[in-house]
């Protein structure tokens, strides 16, 4: 299977997930949620992983983070990140790696602070166990890192109680978790799902600012291919549990060319267009009896007898750009005609 | 109608189905049931009580209120299955006669509980304010009130017997429902979908009844067979102090009231059959409430 | 057909502190617009702007605390619950949540086919019939009227609420964010239903979304909401394009742009939305807005005319003292290649 290699990427990778397979076993069956997905991110990267729901986006990242659900399994494939392979290790070495080199930071940030402890002092308690601190020097700490993802007055809200944030100050106190131990690899799942807009973008701008200063690269889910195009350098969009399309952002837009991307982009309402939204036809595919071929198929106007015989390899059409399609010169045709 | 019907309807769609088929109902209930051991388990000692109940006749060998003198206070032997009692009567007919009393008090018992107490339930949550406020502080006074006390008070106004402990086992029940009942309707009341009953026009009584409380009746359900066991032993309970039935009645509380009389001359059969009876019905319903718990919660659909 | 008209809405929640202190939560203050039948009016705002709060009160769901709501010449803010259910059927409303919204112990049927025998329109098979044609209309099958809400995707769900409000054949239809719990392929089929739906039927849309680039897709006019008040209200383009108020100016340098090439100018506010708790009389964005002066801290607001059909509640952008941005609606355009729908081959439903 040919991944998106390190040439892909003028930047060293830092992950690099190789043919990954995650299955859920159900009563009915296997829900292959994951089934043959390949994705690097580099140092310093931000990775935008769009899909809808049901793509297997967000399995993604618990599977890099080794946080899967029961029952979900990894069936196969790699995961190789700093040169070691995740899916062999053992909870100790999980231990180590969590939240210390990989961090990751989930949607309703309220839920995941303890409701009963002032912000300030579950960090500190971060920093006194990751880091070893000493009681004053976490809190030092502390209130420099919530200065850095621009809480205001600091040392007032080290002694807030996460009711009293708003859904913003929330998510910034968990961007300030995540980042307390420096990690090299951010996960970010749909963060600003549940935000204003205005409040999205600040978290946006915290994310890149973030990335700019700790150099880790980032993983971020969005089923949201407006917020992708803001912040993210590549962008690789999921279809049922393997990645369809990576490309950089700037020739994502300009030159998609998986059927399903182009489905995507269409479906975006645009202000001041009085056209009708084109729509992908059908629905996203049962995980358990999956079609055969490519898992677009059944969907695809371009579908041939090849894409429900034989699974599409990503293929690399231009310089960093692969696309899992066995007619992209049908496509292509097409859409160059229809400008 | 805004749109005209155009499209040409086919001979045989003439009819449309509402609710998917009862068989594919009835399946989909027995392999949920199948799947759950502890539900499927209560089920079976439930049903059972029931056909011994509805059967008695034929499955007692002797006439439960038949007095033998020649054999009184016999142990169990190949004549008789539980031995006899001190007035020669066979312990075996009278737990199989027992279980029609006991059942019949339980579901009295319960019905009458549960119907008002969820219909208070119901309108003290959907009226809310002064009226929940005032209503549920009642439902407060009446179960601080000591229950054996309670049922001495109902049996000094009414004398002892059935009417007794039904209404002794009932009415201080109530309050158990409307709070439970109460509770799942708060949240409900404040749900989408009777925002959009009351949004497409319905009056008030449909809002409660057509939409919110058919939603609210798994727990209550739930509740109901856990006191069906409760009932039962509430039940010979005020027999076995002499505020139930008779003791001469075939009835479990009775008859273990009526062994203990002769406790000390060692006839152990008399009380514990009875005792192992109530134990057995009590278990059944409490498996199949938990049961239906775990078949009925929607979140695990 | 008449026309609705929301005249001065205030909706209070009492809050109880302490033991015998109340104060009251502004969710709504003295808001006014009208919707023309056939016009959709775009509501917008961050979450605790009121923005729902006003939805339910213009369906009545929620008694105003005062406040008109005229349905033609009726005010049915002066009406009893029993006077009020016949005139219901007239505004309808389709909720966030597709799946609360649903009965889940009636089949999707019977949730469509209720409002008929409610309104006296039909029983028995031809309600039946009315319901399936129903169905139909909003791109389900027959088989699906004997189906729970859990058996439904979200997709279907929501088409289930949206023939619910057309069961009642209403002039008006709230739309309380019926589509931000879906996903963007599902969210543009409903999208072209409601467009479809009011063209045939000519119905006036109340669309309430925090999700601009749906707004400014459907909506002919769009008032912006900033804790419990209207602060601009004008035709899409005139609120997209050349927004006047400091609030809606914030909002639209935030919409993401889908050109990468083309980041927005933004202008940001300070700050959070403070507390819709007593709020004060005056302009209540001072405390955030970059071209505040002692003057808006004083002055009581109100919303005055810029130009033709477009009012704004900023005393200094009405003498003209702001800067007016000017954001292109083709920049929120997306770059990709011109998508013909006929050309890749995608349904048009």
């Amino acid at each position: 299977m040919t991944t998106p290699s390190m040439t892909a990427n003028a930047k060293q990778p830092l992950l690099e997930i190789r043919g990954l397979q995650t299955h859920f076993p159900t009563r009915r069956g296997v829900a292959k949620v994951l089934d043959g997905l390949d994705l690097t991110v580099g140092k310093g990267e931000i990775v935008g992983l769009v899909g809808e729901s049901g793509s297997g986006k967000s399995v993604t990242g618990y599977s890099v983070i080794g946080l899967l659900k029961r029952p979900g399994q990894i069936a196969g494939g790699q995961i190789i990140y700093d040169g070691k392979d995740l899916t062999k290790l053992k909870p100790k070495g999980w231990e180590d790696l969590r939240g210390k080199e990989i961090a990751m930071i989930f949607q309703n940030p309220r839920s995941c602070l303890n409701p009963l402890l002032p912000v300030g002092e579950q960090l500190t308690q971060v920093l006194r166990y990751r880091r070893g601190m000493t009681k004053s020097e976490a809190k030092a700490e502390a209130i420099r890192l919530l200065g850095t993802v621009h809480i205001p007055e600091p040392e007032r809200r080290m002694e807030s109680y996460p009711h009293q944030l708003s859904g913003g100050m929330a998510q910034r106190v968990m961007i300030a978790m995540a980042i307390s131990c420096k990690p090299r690899l951010l996960i970010a799942d749909e963060p600003t799902t549940g935000l204003d807009v205005t409040t999205e973008h600040q978290i946006l701008e915290l994310l890149r600012e973030m990335r700019d200063v700790t150099g880790a690269g980032v993983i971020l889910i969005t089923h949201d291919l407006n917020m992708a195009a803001e912040v993210c350098d590549r962008i690789a969009v999921m279809y049922a549990g393997s990645i369809v399309e990576e490309a950089p952002v700037l020739e994502f837009f300009s030159q998609p060319r998986h059927p399903y991307t182009l489905g995507l982009l269409a479906s975006r309402p645009r202000l001041g267009v009085d056209e009708d939204i084109p729509v992908i036809p059908g629905n996203v595919p049962d995980l358990i009896d999956r079609p055969t071929g490519c898992a677009f198929h059944p969907r695809c106007r371009w579908a041939t007898a090849a894409c429900s015989a034989q699974v599409p390899a990503l293929v690399e059409l231009a310089a960093g750009h692969w696309v899992a399609c066995h007619n992209t010169e049908a496509v292509a045709r097409d859409v160059l005609a229809a400008n | 109608m805004a749109h005209a019907p155009n499209l040409p309807v086919p001979a045989t769609a003439q009819t449309y189905s509402l609710r998917p088929p009862f068989g594919e109902r009835m399946r989909h209930g027995w392999a949920s049931l199948r799947s759950n051991p502890t539900a499927l388990i209560g089920a079976i000692i439930v049903i059972s009580l029931l056909l011994i109940a509805i059967f008695a006749p034929l499955i007692a060998p002797y006439d439960p209120y038949e007095l033998n003198m020649e054999a009184i206070a016999q142990p169990p032997s190949g004549a008789h299955l539980f031995g006899t009692d001190q007035f020669g009567r066979d312990v075996f007919s009278l737990v199989v006669f027992g279980s029609r009393l006991d059942l019949l008090i339980a579901i009295s018992a319960v019905i009458v509980s549960l119907v008002i107490g969820t219909l208070i339930g119901a309108i003290a949550a959907y009226l809310g304010g002064w009226w929940d406020e005032g209503i549920m502080r009642v439902m407060d006074i009446l179960q601080a009130f000591p229950r054996f006390i309670f049922a001495m008070g109902i049996a000094f106004a009414i004398g002892p017997g059935l009417a007794t402990v039904v209404i002794a086992t009932s009415v201080l029940n109530i309050p158990g429902y409307a709070r439970l009942m109460r509770s799942v309707m708060l949240p409900a009341k404040k749900s989408q979908y009777a925002m959009a009953a009351q949004s497409i026009g319905s009056s008030h009584a449909n809002v409660l009844f057509g939409h919110l409380v058919p939603n609210c009746l798994v727990p209550i359900f739930v509740q109901s067979t856990l006191q069906f066991g409760w009932a039962i032993l509430e039940a010979a309970g005020l027999s076995f102090i002499g505020l139930g039935v008779e003791t001469s009645a075939a009835e479990w509380g009775a008859l273990i009231q009526l062994g203990f009389q002769d406790f000390n001359a060692g006839h152990w059969w008399i009380y514990t059959f009875p005792g192992l009876a109530i134990a057995v019905a009590v278990l059944g319903f409490n498996l199949l409430g938990d049961g239906l718990q775990d078949i009925l919660d929607p979140r695990r659909q | 057909m008449s026309s609705l008209r929301i005249d001065r809405l205030v909706k209070h929640y009492p809050i109880r502190t302490g033991f015998f202190g109340t104060r009251s939560l502004h969710a709504v203050d003295d808001v006014s617009f009208d919707l023309a039948p056939g016009e959709t009016l775009g509501l917008v705002g961050e979450s605790g702007s009121g923005k729902s709060t006003v939805g339910k009160c213009v369906t009545m769901l929620e008694p105003p605390t005062s406040g008109h709501v005229m349905l033609g010449d009726v005010d049915l803010t002066t009406l009893s619950y029993n006077q009020l259910r016949p005139l219901r059927k007239k505004v309808q409303i389709v909720f966030q949540d597709p799946n609360d919204s649903l009965n889940p112990r009636k089949t999707a049927g019977e949730t469509v086919l209720e409002p008929f025998v409610l309104n006296g329109v039909a029983t028995g098979a031809e309600a039946q019939r009315l319901t399936a044609e129903l169905f139909e209309q909003v791109g389900l099958k027959p088989e699906h009227m004997a189906r729970f809400p859990h058996q439904l995707s979200g997709g279907q769900q929501q088409r289930v609420g949206i023939a619910r409000a057309l069961a009642s054949n209403p002039d008006f239809i709230v739309l309380d964010e019926p589509t931000s719990a879906l996903d963007v392929s599902v969210q543009a089929k409903l999208i072209q239903l409601l467009k479809r739906l009011q063209a045939d039927r000519n119905l006036g849309y109340l669309f309430i979304s925090h999700d601009l680039s749906v707004v400014g897709y459907l909506s002919d006019r769009v008032a912006v909401m900033y804790l419990g008040q209207i602060v601009e209200i004008g035709s899409t383009r005139q609120v997209f394009e050349r927004p006047r108020h400091p609030y809606t100016m914030a909002l639209m340098s935030a919409v993401p742009s889908a050109n990468p090439l083309e980041r927005r100018e933004r202008i940001h506010l300070a700050g959070e939305i403070p507390s819709p708790i007593d709020p004060p009389n005056h302009c209540r964005l001072v405390s955030r807005c970059p071209f505040a002066t002692d003057e808006c801290r004083s002055r009581p607001i109100s919303l005055d005319v810029v130009e033709p059909g477009h009012r704004v509640a900023c005393i200094r952008s009405v003498r003209g003292e702001i800067p007016v941005p000017e954001f292109l609606f083709a920049s929120s355009v997306v770059h990709a290649p011109r998508l013909d729908a006929a050309s890749i081959g995608l349904d048009l439903e």
